[in-house]
């Protein structure tokens, strides 16, 4: 249902010199400056797919949505969203998808979200009776029901979201793109909102494109992530994947008895692991997972230790690690 | 005739809302009548000094007073909060949204703020034109205000073809206002009747920068001696000064779409 | 330094890092501004057929005019920044509320800050001005321009003051914009902007001669070109600082009415 080949999008910045003569001087002369948001990306997302987009700041994720959805052109390379090229914004695909972005309201803040949803009712033509039948599903499964005829700059950020999500899949689309949907919200919100995508596309089967600083969200809601970095997709496959091979160490977490000095002073704490935190109360070590044995076995033989356990690294942990990483990741 | 549905849906959101700030409300109403007030002062004083100003009388200065009234409050009713929030809805990127929806932007962003506190100002600006028509001493006929009423229609199009012109620099700018404060400048010269102008100036205000058509020239399909001709004028201008507005949209959606990222 | 003279100091370096853009539309403005006045009055004297009006002839109305739109921004500032009613919505009040200085000197400060590019812009375009347009009918002298710059300074002065008493009904009200403009309207049609004062009738002119308005524009122009002496000028700078002291009176109670009503929480 999405078809992406050599995408790419650079675009030109212009620096700014201060004060009068710099202002002055920029109204003839502008300095610029090409910065690539995308380069090269190529993937496809068939029909009930969920792929997530994993980057950090700047990697390019939202440009790419933003092109999928037609708000952007491309500087080169091609791209079909349900078969038509969505920067020419034919009407006939505009109502097929939709897009949200949980950083940019869509629904007008003193409008109570009834009203907002009718007007959309009217954009996109949607049939009376599908109309009803949508509102109800969508109303019941997340619980606004109450919240329907109040202003929406009066309700709290994660009912907002929920009325912004009613809004956005009200036409029933084929393709969505949700652009950091749980940005800000409080973790029960989040939650509920994951819950309910999942099962949006249980029932539905759209295609989705989600983006996310939020790793539960990755986690919980797509089986395949593409990994971007300065605009490129370094990965594109499935999660567990990237987790077996970059999960290849462990947590070993130590308090130790405050005040009490080591049993038997070194091997330093260096030699064992990659020190993550160590005061005087606690110690956090990354052990390699064939050497979580024997590195446990000298913590508790050197140290006064209270308390002691043995974590999975985070996912949080192992995508930033692939963030820094240079070249390609699997 | 969907557009029309959806356009009664901004007009039943506005005055919903409207009704929400009532201080505000109040204040709007009175600011536009005080603006109309302040011009009856003016054109009063004018006429104290001389019986003819830009070839009219005090009588017909009236007629002019309240068209340009009647465009202004069109204008600040349809038009006057979606040119405020035009910016607004570029710089923070909101026009997104606008962009994924089966309906055209432009229609979107020039008519979904509709101003309901602006309406009684449009009743009261009305109220003011029929007086002075009523009070002409001379008969006009009807047939002279069959067409000068479409013409105000145009009026009130080339004043929104103009002022749209001014903010979609934005596209390119990202400025706050984009040449707003040089469209205001330019109205200037259409809240004077056109008669006072004269040579290069006159003859861009009423072509290529055409504020003489938005008050004064369906004023003139009132008085002078050859209204048709200045009916095809202001319609002529009317319609190519629209077309280079769909242009120039056109592309300032371009270089929206190409350069935000 | 001084907190004030600081203050001034920041406000005038960052309004003078201004763009282009900003000369260009100040530029423009103050041709139309101009350009449309001048129409209208060639007109005025050419159809009446009079060699006066209001006292003036053309070319002493031209000039009159042409020192208003000088003058304009000296004297209004700039309407849309750092306005009183837009700290009180958005909560950037509290913000000067915690500064120990007080909240209007630093408004005022920021206001004569303000006045740094409007300075600069009058004196370049009063200076192409001159290139054109002959100033025959005002009678400068480094006395009448020294009274003036005073008579500007205090006109500066009287606007703030109005407008901030303006702006603190956004204790109140949920816009006020409106309002502001309103007062505009009002200011510059009694203050001498829109037209000479001397073209009023008589009864109406007594009536201005009470309100504040005049000072705005019509007298510091009448100053800068003649045709008020020293005398006058003197008695007139103290009939406006009474008004001032008034002003200032009516917004320290709007002040301390609208702080019990403040919530702090802007929007």
């Amino acid at each position: 249902m999405i078809e992406v080949e050599a995408l790419k999008k650079s675009f030109f910045v212009h620096k700014k010199e201060p004060g009068l003569v710099g202002s002055l001087r920029s109204l003839f002369v502008r300095k610029r400056t090409e910065k690539v948001a995308v380069r090269d990306v190529s993937f496809r997302v068939d029909e009930g797919e969920i792929v997530g987009i994993v980057g950090a700041n700047g990697a390019g994720k939202t440009t790419l949505v933003k092109m999928l959805a037609g708000i952007i052109h491309p500087s080169a390379g091609s791209a079909k969203v349900l078969g038509y090229v969505p920067w020419e914004r034919d009407d006939e695909l505009r109502r097929q998808i939709a897009l949200i972005m949980g950083q940019k309201a869509q629904l007008w803040w003193d409008l109570p979200a009834a009203d907002c949803f009718l007007l959309l009712k009217e954009i996109y033509k949607i049939p009376d009776a599908q109309y009803k039948k949508t509102l109800d599903y969508l109303v019941d499964v997340l619980r606004v029901g109450d919240e329907l005829n109040v202003q929406i700059r009066r309700l709290s950020l994660g009912e907002r979201m929920k009325m912004e999500l009613i809004a956005t899949l009200l036409h029933s689309p084929r393709v969505v793109f949700l652009d950091e949907p749980t940005i800000g919200l409080d973790l029960t919100a989040q939650r509920a909102i994951r819950e309910f995508i999942l099962q949006y596309r249980a029932e539905h089967r759209p295609a989705m494109l989600v983006t996310s600083h939020y790793m539960e969200d990755i986690r919980r809601l797509c089986p395949r992530i593409l990994i971007m970095r300065e605009g490129e997709v370094v990965y594109d496959g499935s999660l567990q994947r990237v987790i077996d091979k970059y999960a290849d160490s462990k947590l070993l977490r130590a308090h130790v008895r405050p005040h009490a000095k080591p049993v038997v002073m070194p091997p330093t704490l260096a030699a064992l692991g990659d020190v993550v935190e160590c005061s005087e109360e606690s110690v956090c070590l990354r052990v390699p997972r064939d050497a979580v044995a024997t590195a446990s076995a000298r913590l508790l033989d050197h140290f006064d230790v209270v308390d002691f356990a043995i974590e999975e690294v985070g996912i949080e942990t192992i995508i930033e690690r692939i963030f820094l990483a240079k070249g390609d990741v699997a | 005739m969907r557009y029309l549905r959806l356009y009664a849906y901004f007009l039943r959101f506005s005055f919903s809302r409207a009704m929400e700030f009532r201080l505000d409300f109040f204040f709007r109403i009175g600011m536009d009548a005080l603006w109309y007030v302040v011009h009856l002062v003016f054109f009063t004083v004018l006429f104290r000094h001389t019986n003819v100003l830009g070839s009219w009388n005090f009588d017909q200065m009236l007629v002019f007073a309240a068209t340009l009234f009647l465009v202004d409050s069109l204008q600040m009713t349809i038009l006057s909060n979606n040119r405020w929030m035009f910016p607004i809805l570029v710089n923070r990127g909101d026009l997104d949204y606008y962009l994924v929806r089966p309906v055209s932007p432009l229609f979107f962003v020039s008519l979904r703020e509709f101003a309901a506190n602006s309406f009684l100002n449009l009743l009261m600006a009305f109220g003011i034109l029929v007086w002075a028509l009523m009070r002409y001493p001379e008969p006009i006929g009807w047939g002279r205000i069959v067409v000068y009423a479409p013409l105000v229609a145009c009026g009130v199009t080339l004043f929104y073809v103009f002022s749209m012109l001014a903010v979609i620099p934005v596209f390119w700018l990202h400025s706050r206002d984009g040449l707003r404060q040089v469209f205001w400048s330019l109205n200037r010269f259409g809240q004077r009747p056109d008669g006072i102008y004269k040579g290069w100036i006159r003859r861009i205000l009423v072509t290529m920068i055409p504020m003489a058509l938005t008050a004064s020239y369906p004023v003139r399909v009132l008085f002078d001696q050859n209204p048709l001709h200045i009916a095809l004028h202001v319609v002529a201008v009317t319609v190519v000064s629209f077309a280079v507005l769909l242009m120039v949209w056109r592309r300032g959606l371009r270089a929206y779409s190409s350069a935000s990222s | 330094m001084s907190t004030f003279a600081h203050i001034v100091s920041v406000e005038a370096r960052t309004r003078l890092s201004y763009r282009g853009a900003f000369w260009f539309n100040a530029a423009f403005g103050f041709m139309s501004d101009f350009g449309v006045v001048f129409f209208v009055w060639t007109a005025m004297f050419a159809e009446s057929g009079h060699a006066e009006i209001g006292g003036r002839t053309l070319s002493a109305t031209i000039n009159y005019y042409l020192l208003v739109a000088l003058l304009g921004r000296m004297v209004r500032g700039d309407r849309f920044e750092g306005q009183i009613s837009a700290d009180i919505y958005e909560g950037g009040l509290n913000r000067y509320l915690v500064f120990p200085y007080s909240y209007f000197r630093f408004k005022y400060a920021q206001r004569l800050g303000q006045m740094a590019p409007e300075f600069l812009k009058s004196v370049v375009f009063g200076v192409l001005a001159i290139s054109f347009v002959s100033f025959e009918s005002a009678a400068f002298t480094v006395g009448s321009v020294i009274m003036g710059l005073g008579a500007v300074f205090v006109a500066n002065l009287v606007f703030f003051l109005i407008m901030t008493i303006v702006h603190q009904v956004a204790f109140w009200a949920d816009n006020v914009w409106s309002l502001d403009v309103a007062v505009w309207f009002v200011a510059s049609l009694l203050g001498g902007w829109m037209l000479p004062l001397s073209v009023f009738s008589e009864p109406v002119r007594a009536w201005l001669e009470v309100l504040p308005f005049r000072f705005l524009y019509d007298f510091p122009v009448r100053v800068l070109m003649g045709e008020i002496g020293a005398v006058e000028w003197a008695r007139g700078i103290v009939v406006v600082a009474v008004w001032c002291i008034a002003l200032a009176l009516v917004s320290r109670w709007v002040w301390r009415r609208g702080q019990r009503r403040y919530t702090g929480v802007g929007i």
